[in-house]
């Protein structure tokens, strides 16, 4: 069996990705429609083409995952080797009850896209709005992407994986991050946190996932932090 | 004893199982390195080797998987690096006695590799190097390198292993996952055209999901390869039951897969995870009377990108190699490359790969620039977006060492000569990477005749052979020289491309554009010289890949070239050139959206349905238009746009246009404003429909959706004071009583934030102060909104303009009541 990386965190840099118009429709909320050529809407297609096709030359993605042992479980806390005051909360125990690793995640397209938003709202607002949205999207891409990374290491080890469950969702304060970003050293990705402890660059995401003893691997659709 | 590859050749060789679960039975604590037991429980070690030895392994494979320096460190146990691989080697050996080779293990760093990962390609290389050499000294009769999950990380491993332990056979063995590709995307194919780049003796596969999922991944190597195959299946995936690991295929059951195993063209079978001595046993056992599978050799050329492999030669599609990413001739390229940007090297990326090329050469030579810098942004940046494999085109052999380096495929490189010179520095270099290059059939000067071209292309096979390269890395230009300036030396290229093809079959490709230089209708020359290079045996041309005629003459002249079984890739495209040629005449007709009726559209007409439609950029002309037909401006903007974006409000209130329309719609007649507002203001002030201050609470960053209300409220005819985001409570109310606003609208998006919406409606009511509160933003509800007492809420930007009229005429008329 393949060692489970513990320890130190994982670190991808220039991720490959795809800019999906059937993903990035979704985002802006058009329905039923998988390509912008479906939309029939030229000066439509058009500019979320342009959005997309920026966006293959903004993106930069960057993840990094660490797995941190899981110790014990308690009323509202969930102990780890590493830390023992990042996993506070009802929903935390209930995620990681059956568990013995929960491995963070963060990611990020870097700062570019949203530089080029903030630029552009005022002149162009359009454009502006189709490029956050392509940028939002692959900011979850990439949580995605590596997600995807840890879900293969997690099944050859023998576990399940539990659902992404975000920093700050339900009863986990969005102050975690703090320690979040601490141990995944995400300043290594180019992520730091404003005093809201909001992840600078906005387009970033956070979570941590679950490695199950047995049992069905739980839904994996669940939110994340998005900024 | 007899060499292994010998072996090899006629007879089916066991390799052993499982070490981990084996040294578990035998009280390795879970989480401890088993390769410190070499040195703290050798006798433990050397059981388990025994064991497999006596159950029927060929080959053993030492205990120094995770030996390697940084695996180590994790363990503080970096300094007894020597010792623990030294341990490794004569442990196995001495349990072998003799009878079985000894295969120095090597896993992976730990770590994950550039361009996709933390640790440089370098560092990679010399941490397997070191651990190589190790193996070597001590004695290890092959390498094995198992268990990689990323293509990079193994070219990383080769290379170190090549130099660390320089003439014993390497075996290397990647993982792949259920759905029959590796972690980073790797399918079998290219990780065969990978792994025999780099002269793998055997080649495989282990660990992974188990024996059932693994077979497929054989079968698909042993079609692309004639290099030989092993697999290490392990006994399915692991179950944690009572504290402990198990594993749910049996012996018994497993054996049942190596006949498949052999028939896929297997030479080496063992386990992996949770496999034992009795799995062994049964194998040798079943197998006793198996002949390995005579697998043929390909003549193909084989590159890749990290996911895609692409095969170059005869009765294979033609290959088209973009050659746009090239700064010659282009000012705004070159500028962007000499200060280091990649945004135009990935646009044309995008572009060419989506214009139909199978690869791109990547040319970023500009003077003064540090081109080897440059080649490695590029590459980074063109992989991270097309999965086609790249050609790395330098004069330089630095800038195309630093490009071999990054690409995590097998690239060609362009190129190689017959000078002396540029012989010694790039054919090293496609050996150490493992890559194929294109050899320009030129030397001190470039031959008028074949048979000197020829005279060339022997020197070039003889020095790659004294380099270790086979015939199948090399990619022969034979130089498609102008035609108008050296006609005879035009057609000797093409006897060149008989004579490689019929007497040497080896790969050919041209760069085409050269050959029409200095005449008109360049394209027509070049195609037609294509179709005849082609018909002469051509396999690939660096070209325009935007030349719609050069993909219909490819495509013809594949027809007649063998590389277009039963005529269906044509038939394909000749389908989408009608599509397109269809929707150029409906182009040049004029016809600008499927839903221009037959009937000329007045001015009005047009007006609206650029806000509509979100035509940006043809709402300035049809303002200016409806000026000079004299309508006045204000009529423009209420009769005219105003309805527009009335109209667009109602077909979204249906559910026929969505937030994007809006917003394209809301910019466009903001466009349309503009050039009305000096024509508006020459008639005098305009009175504002309502003041409203427009503000992102607190801490909170996100500010799109509040920009993108803002627009449409000002489209509206309402003031609108942005604050932007972030703003303290304070900094809203002071612009507030500053503007006289009416309304006070805050955005969040974050629920940790949105409370300083209640903080500001508190502030507001305890102070008294007049402003209506409309709240708004992604995380934002109804009953929150209610609760904190807002005046409104808007569930999105198409809602705000209703809510803040809603809102002005309520408070109207609570001010046209008697005090």
């Amino acid at each position: 069996m393949p060692a489970i990386r513990l320890g130190q965190p994982v670190f991808f840099m220039n991720i490959p990705f795809e800019i999906e118009e059937r993903q990035i429709l979704r985002e802006m909320r058009i329905p039923k429609k998988s390509s912008l050529a479906e939309l029939g809407e030229p000066a439509m297609e058009r500019a979320i083409r342009t959005a997309i096709e920026e966006g293959y030359r903004m993106v930069e993605g960057k993840g990094v995952y660490r797995t941190l042992s899981i110790t014990g479980t308690e009323h509202q806390l969930v102990r780890t080797k590493e830390t023992e005051t990042l996993f506070v909360g009802e929903k935390m125990v209930k995620l990681l009850k059956n568990c013995d690793y929960a491995t963070l995640i963060v990611a990020t397209i870097g700062p570019q896209i949203e530089n080029e938003v903030d630029r552009l709202t005022g002149p162009e607002p359009a454009h502006a709005y189709f490029l956050e949205r392509v940028g939002a999207w692959m900011a979850d891409y990439m949580g995605i992407w590596v997600d995807k990374m840890l879900e293969r290491e997690i099944i050859r080890a023998g576990y399940s994986r539990t659902y992404r469950f975000g920093v700050g969702y339900g009863d986990w304060p969005l102050s975690s991050q703090t320690e979040v970003m601490k141990l995944t050293r995400a300043d290594q990705i180019g992520i730091s946190l404003n005093e809201a402890f909001i992840m600078l660059p906005r387009l970033s995401v956070s979570a941590v996932i679950g490695w199950q003893r047995g049992g069905a691997r739980q839904n994996t659709q669940e939110a994340e932090t998005e900024n | 004893m007899i060499p292994i590859l010998e072996r090899l050749q006629r007879e089916i060789l066991l390799l052993d199982g499982s070490m981990g679960a084996l040294l578990q039975g035998r009280g390795l604590p879970p989480g401890y390195a088993p390769d410190l037991w070499n040195l703290e429980r050798p006798d433990d070690i050397a059981a388990v080797h025994a064991e497999y030895a006596q159950a029927g392994s060929n080959i053993l494979l030492t205990n120094t998987f995770g030996a390697s320096r940084l695996r180590l460190q994790e363990y503080q146990a970096e300094s007894r690096i020597r010792e623990i691989n030294e341990a490794g080697v004569l442990l196995a050996r001495r349990a072998s006695k003799g009878k079985a080779y000894i295969a120095g293990d090597i896993g992976p760093s730990g770590s994950t590799i550039a361009p996709f990962g933390e640790i440089t390609f370098e560092e990679a290389v010399s941490i397997f190097r070191e651990q190589a050499s190790l193996l070597k000294e001590a004695g290890a009769d092959l390498i094995a390198i198992e268990t990689m999950f990323d293509i990079q990380e193994m070219r990383a491993a080769l290379i170190g292993v090549r130099e660390g332990a320089p003439g014993l056979p390497v075996m290397a063995l990647m993982t792949f996952n259920a759905d029959g590709i590796t972690d980073s995307g790797s399918d079998p194919e290219t990780v065969a055209s990978v792994l025999e780049g780099f002269g793998v003796e055997i080649m495989g596969l282990n660990c992974s999901v188990g024996p059932e999922a693994m077979l497929p991944v054989l079968k698909r190597l042993g079609q692309v390869t004639h290099t030989f195959l092993a697999i290490e299946p392990n006994a399915g995936l692991p179950l944690h039951k009572d504290g402990k690991t198990v594993y749910p295929s049996s012996a018994e059951e497993m054996v049942e897969f190596a006949p498949g195993f052999v028939e896929a063209g297997a030479n080496i079978i063992g386990g992996c995870c949770g496999t034992t001595p009795a799995y062994i046993k049964l194998l040798s056992k079943r197998l006793k009377d198996s002949v390995p599978l005579a697998r043929s050799r390909s003549r193909l050329t084989k590159i890749s990108s990290r996911t895609r492999v692409l095969p170059i030669g005869e009765g294979v599609p033609f290959v088209i190699i973009g050659e746009k990413i090239n700064p010659t001739g282009k000012k705004a390229f070159s500028e962007a490359i000499a200060l280091g940007k990649t945004d135009l090297i990935v646009a044309e990326a995008r572009k060419e790969t989506l214009a139909g090329a199978h690869a791109l050469d990547v040319n970023v030579g500009v003077p003064l620039v540090d081109e080897a810098r440059m080649m490695e942004k590029a590459v980074i940046a063109i992989q991270n977006v097309v999965n086609v494999p790249l050609v790395i085109d330098s004069s330089f052999a630095s800038a195309l060492e630093s490009g071999l380096r990054l690409f995590p495929g097998r690239a060609l490189v362009n190129s190689v000569n017959a000078e002396e010179e540029r012989i010694e520095e790039v054919l090293p270099l496609i050996k150490r990477y493992g890559a194929a290059v294109i050899a320009l059939l030129s030397g001190e000067d470039i031959p008028e005749k074949a048979s000197d071209r020829i005279k060339n292309a022997e020197k070039i096979y003889r020095a790659a052979e004294r380099f270790g390269l086979r015939h199948e890395d090399i990619v022969f230009d034979t130089l498609a020289l102008t035609v108008s300036a050296v006609q005879e030396a035009a057609r000797q290229t093409l006897e060149t491309i008989r004579i490689l093809k019929s007497e040497w079959k080896a790969p050919t490709v041209i760069g085409l554009s050269n050959v029409s230089f200095g005449l008109p209708s360049r394209k027509t020359v070049h195609d037609t010289f294509l179709g005849m290079a082609i018909g002469a045996g051509l396999d690939g041309a660096i070209c325009d890949p935007y030349d719609i005629l050069l993909h219909q003459t490819i495509s013809a002249a594949s027809l007649f070239s063998g590389r277009d079984p039963e005529c269906r890739v044509y038939i394909k495209n000749a389908e989408k050139w009608a599509q397109t040629a269809t929707a150029g005449t409906s182009q040049t007709a004029g016809s600008a959206s499927p839903s221009e009726p037959a009937l000329p559209l007045t001015t009005q007409e047009k007006i609206e349905r650029a806000i509509v439609e979100g035509e940006r950029e043809a709402i300035g002309p049809l303002v200016l238009q409806s000026l000079e037909e004299g309508t006045p401006p204000f009529s423009i903007f209420v009769d005219q746009m105003t309805p527009a974006i009335r109209k667009l409000g109602d077909l979204f209130g249906q559910r026929l246009k969505f937030i994007p329309h809006l917003i394209a719609g809301a910019d466009t007649m903001k466009k349309g404003v503009e050039i009305l507002q000096p024509y508006l203001e020459a008639k005098g002030p305009t009175q504002p429909k309502g003041t409203i201050v427009f503000a992102t609470v607190k801490g909170d960053i996100h500010d799109i959706g509040k920009n993108i209300c803002i627009l449409m409220l000002r489209n509206f005819g309402y003031r609108v004071i942005d604050l932007g985001r972030n703003v303290p409570l304070e900094t809203i109310l002071e612009a507030a009583e500053k503007e006289k606003a009416q309304i006070v609208a805050l955005s969040a998006l974050m629920t940790t934030t949105m409370i300083q919406m209640k903080i500001a409606i508190d502030a507001i009511r305890s102070r008294n102060l007049p402003y209506k509160v409309l709240v708004g933003g992604a995380v934002v509800t109804p009953k929150f909104s209610a609760e904190i007492g807002a005046d409104g809420y808007g569930k999105d930007v198409g809602e705000v303009v209703p809510l803040t009229e809603r809102i002005l005429e309520e408070l109207g008329k609570c001010q046209e009541k008697p005090a």
